[in-house]
């Protein structure tokens, strides 16, 4: 019983990084084999779904595509004509390229009261603590506790999980801290006179050191009034839906780490 | 007798693995909170049926293992099956007479303690759950150890 009053005050110095990496190469198994039954689920209904579905999800995917290639060409041009201006400003501020790792999630469900999954790369694959973690359409949150072969991210909706955002409309910054609900998201600190709109696009304003800078995270659905308080309550949609998401992007910068981990940040509730 | 010793040594490990499985098996989002702690009763019994051997450092490494797997604190789950252990072989000899359904409720008040503990170091880290749907996983449990004690009880007999 000592030695575990032992394990707990030893965390708190991490100290025993290399033990928990030890034992999770150890669990992984057992990961993998929760996960098995929902990926044999989703396997099957995938090969027996008609040849018809599959026809027109192809079609609705190239169209995609062609719609997506004409977009991704519009921005090479504005990021040239973007890079231009810049010189013309001589500034010293540029767009940087980053790399992206795709990683899979193991669909299997830890404490439910903690926005946590587990993705299927580890520190081998160049997983590190504090990464940033993309969806489809925008940040959905970052590695916490990097594995060798596996690693857990933390959300954006945990409700330990804050960042510094900025409304991209108006540049207004603020808090974004997570509720605890999959869709729900906290705005802090906002007064009624600032300039906001349900439908505002959230994005990251690389102030915190958390994430970087640019990255849209979430939508503005209420703002609410409401008398005798100091601040406007205001919630927010993350962009990507997070029950269903199953790919997921790591982002990596070019010059290598972006420092720091969540839970480090969190101390402002 | 050697070769007795290693098929309960895999009864045990056979069946916490699966236990293991069952606490993270995806569910629908209102199931959820309500998931029994299948690992927690399965240590319970394996405890008052076995106990010379499976003990409080049994159930101390098993802890480790989850909370690595879960990504807590490491030493939270260490620290709550260990508990739980105690418990169970305090009062094994009790427990084994008793009918099934008084089991039950032994098996529930015996998690109260184990789950107040991982609350509690929850709340120190500030990350309390702040709802009482907590303590569902007490209920459930209580309701699945009839089904729980009828299989690992033949999974012993087998073994």
């Amino acid at each position: 019983m000592l030695s575990v009053g032992m394990m707990i005050t030893d965390y708190h110095y991490n100290y025993l990084g290399f033990l928990r990496s030890g034992i999770s190469v150890v669990v992984y198994p057992v990961k993998y084999l929760a996960s098995l039954p929902s990926n044999i689920y989703q396997a099957s209904t995938e090969a027996l779904s008609s040849r018809n579905k599959l026809l027109n999800e192809n079609a609705r995917l190239r169209a995609d595509q062609i719609l997506l290639g004409l977009q991704l060409q519009k921005l090479a041009v504005l990021e040239q004509e973007n890079a231009r201006l810049r010189e013309l400003f001589s500034s010293a501020k540029q767009l940087e390229e980053e790399q992206v790792l795709i990683a899979e999630l193991l669909s299997i469900d830890l404490d439910p009261y903690r926005h946590r999954i587990v993705l299927n790369k580890g520190t081998q694959d160049g997983v590190y603590e504090g990464q940033p973690l993309l969806g489809a359409k925008g940040i959905i949150g970052q590695i916490d506790k990097a594995g060798l072969v596996s690693s857990i991210a933390i959300l954006v909706t945990d409700p330990n999980h804050a960042l510094l955002g900025v409304i991209a409309r108006s540049g207004q910054r603020s808090l974004v801290v997570g509720t605890g609900s999959n869709d729900k998201l906290e705005l802090r600190h906002l007064v009624n006179e600032t300039d906001m709109q349900i439908g505002d696009l959230i994005t990251t304003s690389g102030l915190d050191g958390l994430y970087p800078p640019n990255y849209p995270v979430a939508e503005i659905v209420s703002i609410q009034q409401i008398a005798g308080e100091a601040f406007v309550r205001v919630e927010a949609k993350p962009l990507t839906d997070l029950n269903t998401v199953r790919e997921t992007l790591l982002l990596r910068n070019s010059e290598g780490q972006f420092p720091k981990t969540a839970e480090n940040t969190t101390e402002t509730r | 007798m050697n070769s007795q010793f290693l098929l309960k040594i895999r009864a045990v490990g056979g069946t916490l693995l699966a236990a293991l499985i069952l606490m993270l098996i995806p569910l629908p989002d209102w199931a959820g909170p309500w998931r029994p702690d299948w690992l927690a009763i399965t240590l319970i019994y394996w405890v008052i049926a076995w106990p010379e051997h499976v003990g409080i450092g049994i159930a101390w490494i098993l802890g480790l293992l989850v909370d690595v797997l879960f990504g807590t604190l490491l030493g939270q789950y260490a620290l709550g099956f260990a508990l739980l252990a105690f418990i169970a072989i305090r009062f094994h000899i009790r427990a084994r007479n008793y009918p099934i359904y008084q089991q039950a409720l032994f098996a529930g008040i015996a998690l109260l303690p184990y789950m107040a503990i991982l609350l509690w170091i929850q709340g120190i880290q500030g990350e309390d759950p702040k709802s009482w749907l907590y303590w569902a996983p007490v209920l459930t449990s209580m309701l699945m150890w009839p089904i729980v004690y009828k299989v690992l009880r033949a999974v012993r007999k087998a073994n």
